[in-house]
């Protein structure tokens, strides 16, 4: 555990993720405005002191809107990331476990999400569901949850095959310990892995969506959204779409260092020192 | 204590549409009886791995009957087979995959024991530094991963591992090919230690002749799946039978068929006749056409082959 904390990668990782995690929770403290207060004296207006990230088209703080739209994007990265891992997980499992009838089953419907183009069925759940948050989150989780089911599955395959597997059920182990005890600890690291990583594309890929209307809505504040209000005054303010843009690549980028940085070290087998 | 009666196993292999059947286990029998070695000798690839495994169904045999100290072992329940495994373990060929490795040596003892319960976390813990003594580890070992072991070292673990659920029956599956010549005369020596402190019934699997030699009281000779000759290992030394097992103990140098991979020929030509057919230096027309029959020679040693 201590030897992961050398780790550059994770802890640039850590270090960005819990800054954003606390601003978030803080964000009525740490944002100097209310995200949502529309005041009409103090449009487009550049950084300054008392809005250090400038106005918007309404007049709200650019700075404020950030510090709540971290609440949005991380619990949409979050939810998105744990719904397709429970599902991915949980039907992973069954069919690279038990084969058979069930695997078939569920590697057909596998198949059938990864046929549609994820935009296209990101885009096209987004419009048919509405607008809105939870709806935003099913559109993004009927794209995700495919990968996780076939890692989860691929690793089932290569370890249950393993002697050691064997030697377990020899011992009288049941099917349910064996896979507890010893298929899901071997397999877990690869899927943490892609989870980070998830995490970041999940976040990037709401943004998307909330750019081009689906998902959360105004007067909400979300980076994605926030990119779209300063279109139109791109020239004349670039800042409205540089802070919200530059919010969006921090933190995509520490999910990727994070999950780069697992990867490396997640596997025993790569740690050299005898720990005591 | 074991008997085995016509052991079958087939492994499908190909697609849907074109299912081909290898028969790698061929209607073999034999019994082992309590305290007693059986090793069961075979070059690579004729199935000797396979038949351990089915005989403690630890992959499903095709067809046969396994009979385990009375109790009719093919016709178990999933639930009732889990009750009586622990009574009868294997040592796998590669002791470095046959632990897992998250876990620590001595999770990996005590798995068994804690599996089993009924014994309090002291017990468990004292029970598990009395087994790392007993196969002739060091207490520092406990803490330590497979990947941070030997060979050898991890082949005692797998050994601790197997004696953790007291077993009255051990197969064992090439456990020192993989390991070094100085290693493998100490883990053959332990094993024989333990085989008589405990008192075990074992099945010794190999293709080193030397080892079953010194290890086995009784043995086997499997060619292409099937037992072409068995008997008291001395008799089979001193006086073998059958052309392969011959061939085996005293190979010929001019003729490398004792050698040969027995996977580079065609195994699943549904040819009539003797398996051995093929390499048989003295073979005759009746050997080709027939199916040879075990033949008792005498009380214990019974030969597959027309010839004797
Ligand atoms: N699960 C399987 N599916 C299909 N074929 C298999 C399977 N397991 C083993 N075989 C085949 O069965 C044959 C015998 O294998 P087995 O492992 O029993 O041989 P072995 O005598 O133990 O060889 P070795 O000395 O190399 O360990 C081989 O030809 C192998 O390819
Ligand atoms: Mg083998």
């Amino acid at each position: 555990m201590r030897s992961w904390i050398k780790n550059r990668n994770i802890l640039i990782g850590l270090i960005i993720i819990s800054s954003l995690i606390i601003i978030a929770a803080f964000a009525p403290q740490v944002a100097p405005h209310d995200p949502t207060e529309v005041n009409s004296m103090v449009r487009l207006q550049p950084p300054s002191k008392e809005y250090p990230f400038g106005t918007d088209h309404m007049g709200r703080c650019i700075l404020s809107r950030i510090v709540y739209g971290a609440r949005i994007s991380l619990l949409v990265g979050v939810a998105v990331i744990s719904g397709s891992l429970f599902i991915g997980i949980v039907l992973g499992t069954i069919s690279g476990y038990f084969g058979g009838l069930a695997d078939d089953v569920i590697m057909r419907l596998v198949d059938g999400f990864l046929a549609i183009p994820s935009m296209f069925l990101a885009l096209a759940l987004a419009g048919t569901l509405g607008p809105g948050m939870v709806n935003l989150m099913i559109a993004l989780i009927a794209v995700e949850w495919t990968s996780y089911a076939r890692v989860v599955r691929g690793s089932i395959l290569s370890v249950k095959e393993q002697d050691f597997v064997e030697a377990t059920r020899g011992l009288g182990a049941s099917d349910l310990y064996i896979l507890v005890r010893h298929i899901l600890p071997n397999i877990i690291s690869p899927v943490i892995v892609i989870a980070t990583l998830g995490i970041g594309y999940a976040i990037l890929a709401a943004a998307g969506l909330s750019f081009l209307g689906f998902g959360v809505q105004p007067p909400t504040p979300e980076w994605g959204s926030m990119l779209d209000d300063g279109r139109l005054f791109m020239r004349k303010a670039p800042y409205i779409m540089v802070f919200p843009g530059l919010a969006i690549m921090i933190t995509v980028l520490a999910f990727n260092f994070l999950g780069d940085g697992l990867r490396d070290e997640m596997d025993p087998r790569f740690r050299k020192e005898i720990p005591h | 204590m074991l008997e085995v009666i016509n052991l079958d196993k087939c492994f499908s292999s190909g697609g849907m549409m074109k299912k081909k059947y290898i028969k790698v286990v061929d209607r073999i029998s034999f019994q082992i009886g309590r305290g007693e070695t059986f090793g069961l000798v075979g070059e690579s690839g004729c199935g000797k791995t396979t038949a351990g495994k089915s005989t403690l169904r630890l992959i499903e045999p095709t067809s046969g009957k396994i009979v385990f100290d009375g109790i009719d072992v093919t016709k178990l329940k999933t639930k009732e087979m889990r009750k009586l495994r622990p009574r009868m373990q294997m040592i796998f060929q590669d002791p470095d995959a046959s632990l897992d490795p998250r876990m620590k040596t001595e999770r990996s003892i005590a798995e068994p024991l804690r599996l089993r319960g009924g014994l309090s976390k002291r017990e468990i813990e004292e029970r598990v530094m009395e087994l790392i003594e007993t196969v002739g580890l060091n207490p520092e070992h406990a803490h330590r991963y497979p990947y941070q072991m030997s060979g050898g070292q991890n082949q005692r673990v797998v050994l601790a591992r197997a004696l953790a659920s007291n077993p009255d029956f051990i197969v064992a599956d090439e456990p020192t090919s993989g390991l070094d010549v100085s290693v493998q005369a100490q883990i053959l020596k332990l094993m024989n230690e333990l085989k008589r402190d405990l008192n075990l019934t074992t099945m010794f699997i190999t293709h080193d002749l030397e080892v079953v030699k010194h290890m086995s009281d009784r043995m086997a000779v499997m060619y292409r799946g099937k037992i072409l000759e068995m008997g008291e290992t001395e008799n089979i030394f001193n006086c073998a039978r059958h052309p392969y097992a011959q061939l085996l103990i005293e190979p010929q140098p001019s003729e490398d068929l004792g050698v040969q991979d027995a996977e580079s020929e065609n195994r699943n030509g549904d040819r009539p006749g003797c398996v051995f057919y093929p390499r048989c230096p003295f073979a005759e027309k009746n050997c080709m056409e027939k199916e040879p029959e075990m033949i008792k020679m005498n009380r214990d040693h019974q030969v597959l082959c027309h010839l004797v």
